[in-house]
């Protein structure tokens, strides 16, 4: 029987000394050294994680200070089919929103519909509307000036190449704007992807509205399941990184979600965090098809 | 709402808010949404004077009681609510607020990490034992729910669960359907399911999921059967506390070195 269960340890830079051999007595299994773009991982192959063992895995991370994972289903043991990654502060370090108040002059305004939606005074499209009200009148070149603001996460290349050495597609979904995600899907490239669209006249400037429908928490999760419906893919064989609250119900639904440099509460409900910025740390948790054992049926779907 | 006169983290006008004392979360506010959800005092603050020589309580809002919660030990509700805790982390980004705060007690470690968005709010504490023996450590999250009229509202996702109602010292079940908040409610239900505050007068049902607490404990203050709690007393009508418990016999014998980690979240249904 095929071992079910992959541990992970990983982190950037050099593997610690000692935690190879701290590994290998505490699982009780072949550890595989692994290094790569993002750094190193440790990984171990198990059939059964109980409490205890878990408990004392999570523990070994915490003395030594490194990431760890514990990969359960269908992609603890063949790779995933479909990557989908959140935008903002995800794959660019950037908030497209921020930039674009900034060409805009409009950042206290931005706040101020902030504040009003914490008062409850706006749901989440109307706090969106009021967001993007600001932002009314900037014209082509202006929103030129904000896109080349936009920088990629450390690592997001490395990531994408990989993934197309692999031929696993990648879908972006953001709460961000089409102006700013389609040029980066392009550039990936990405086979999916999907982002609000800001409203513009027939000169170019935008008229302060977003067009519906809205990419927003529930929607982020519907097009993920859109997506691998597309390709005629499990859910359980997605793999889905973000860092917001907006991406929980999509890593939550995904076969393995991945928290990529979020705050502690919203990584403790993920499946795995990446608490360095590197994206292509994702590799660490990824099976590879010249991992499989031979025998091993990599598509017995 | 007025803006909270304490040291702490939040929105501008405090409609976030998380006191540094107690780590006390003190306001919460969901999108589209203006009724308050957590009830506090802000213009009667203070439960107990700072000036108290086991330190000041703070009035409503999310206090955490730790390490004890009943009437065993002195004082009430535990140490952990009359510190100040450390802010480690605070921040206000993309409509999302998060806080760390930590504490030293006694030989435990306790570290409390909000985030508020705007769906939810969630509180969760994680307790290190210091010391180099096991020790018995009761914790909750006492929240004070605001209310339209707490006459008018029914709690769902008790029925079927032991309960010990403390009011008349008696233990049994509850019965199925909705429990109704009535003049002395002060119980204490063995139950881990999410539950709901049904509220007709506002129009609206707040959701609380746990983790990591065994129990739940009801609890309105009424002049007449629980005299001295001073606002708290005066306005009873506007809240019922809904507590994340793990008190008395579903304390937690926590080994040397051992963390436990406890959840609550609330969000509007």
């Amino acid at each position: 029987m095929r071992s079910s269960t992959l541990l992970c340890l990983f982190g950037p830079g050099e593997l610690p000394v000692d935690l190879a051999e701290a590994m290998v007595d505490l699982v009780d299994a072949e550890v595989a050294m692994v290094r790569g773009t993002w750094g190193w991982a440790l990984r171990a192959r198990t059939d059964e994680v109980d409490d205890d063992l878990r408990k004392a895995f999570l523990k070994l991370a915490k003395k030594h200070s490194v990431d760890h994972a514990v990969v359960t289903g269908p992609l603890a043991t063949r790779p995933p089919q479909l990557i989908v990654l959140d935008v903002d502060s995800t794959l660019t370090t950037t908030e497209a929103i921020d930039l674009l108040a900034d060409e805009a002059g409009s950042g206290p305004e931005v706040a101020e519909a902030t504040e009003r939606a914490m008062r409850g005074e706006l749901d989440f499209r109307q706090a969106l509307d009021a967001r993007v009200a600001t932002l009314t009148g900037l014209d082509g070149d202006a929103i030129e000036r904000a896109r080349a603001h936009v920088t990629l996460q450390p690592g997001a290349d490395d990531l994408a190449r990989r993934a197309t050495i692999l031929e696993i597609p990648i879908a972006l979904v953001s709460g961000g704007f089409v102006q700013f995600v389609q040029p980066l899907a392009e550039a990936l490239p990405a086979t999916f992807w999907a982002a609000n669209t800001l409203e513009t006249d027939a000169e170019g400037r935008l008229t302060g509205r977003v067009l519906d429908p809205i990419v927003d928490r529930t929607a982020k999760e519907r097009l993920m399941l859109e997506y691998a419906a597309h390709l005629g893919i499990e859910p359980a064989l997605v793999l889905a990184v973000g860092d917001g609250a907006n991406d929980l119900d999509m890593l939550a639904t995904a076969g393995l979600g991945v928290a990529y440099c979020a705050k502690p509460v919203t990584a403790a409900q993920a499946d795995v965090a990446i608490s360095f910025p590197r994206l292509d740390a994702i590799w660490a948790l990824v099976t590879t098809p010249d991992e499989l054992s031979p025998g091993d049926d990599a598509h017995h779907d | 709402m007025t803006v909270f006169t304490v040291e702490g983290f939040g929105n501008h006008d405090h409609h976030w808010f998380v006191a540094d004392h107690g780590a006390q979360v003190m306001a919460w506010q969901p999108f589209g949404n203006h009724q308050r959800v957590l009830w506090s005092a802000p213009d009667d603050l203070w439960e107990v004077s700072p000036d108290d020589p086991d330190g000041g309580v703070l009035r409503g809002g999310i206090p955490t009681c730790l390490p004890w919660f009943g009437r065993a030990d002195e004082p009430l509700h535990g140490t952990a609510r009359r510190h100040t805790w450390e802010r480690l982390e605070a921040e206000l980004v993309d409509m999302e607020l998060h806080t760390t705060h930590w504490l030293l007690l006694d030989g435990l470690e306790a570290t409390q990490r909000v985030t508020m968005t705007g769906h939810d709010l969630q509180v969760r504490v994680s307790i290190t034992n210091t010391g180099d023996q096991p020790r018995r450590v009761e914790a909750a999250h006492h929240t004070y729910l605001a209310v339209g009229g707490v006459d008018s509202c029914r709690i769902s996702g008790l029925g079927g669960t032991p309960v010990w109602d403390a009011a008349a010292d008696t233990v049994g079940t509850q019965p199925e359907g909705d429990l109704l908040i009535g003049p002395n409610t002060d119980r204490v239900h063995v139950a881990d399911g999410p539950l709901e505050l049904v509220d007709d007068p506002w129009q609206r049902t707040i959701r609380i999921e746990r983790e990591g607490f065994p129990q739940v404990v009801v609890w309105n203050s009424r002049p007449a059967v629980d005299a001295g709690l001073g606002v708290t007393n005066d306005r009873w009508d506007e809240f019922v506390c809904i507590e994340s418990a793990m008190v008395r016999e579903h304390a937690l014998d926590l080994a040397s070195g051992a963390t436990h980690e406890l959840l609550t979240r609330i969000s509007l249904v």
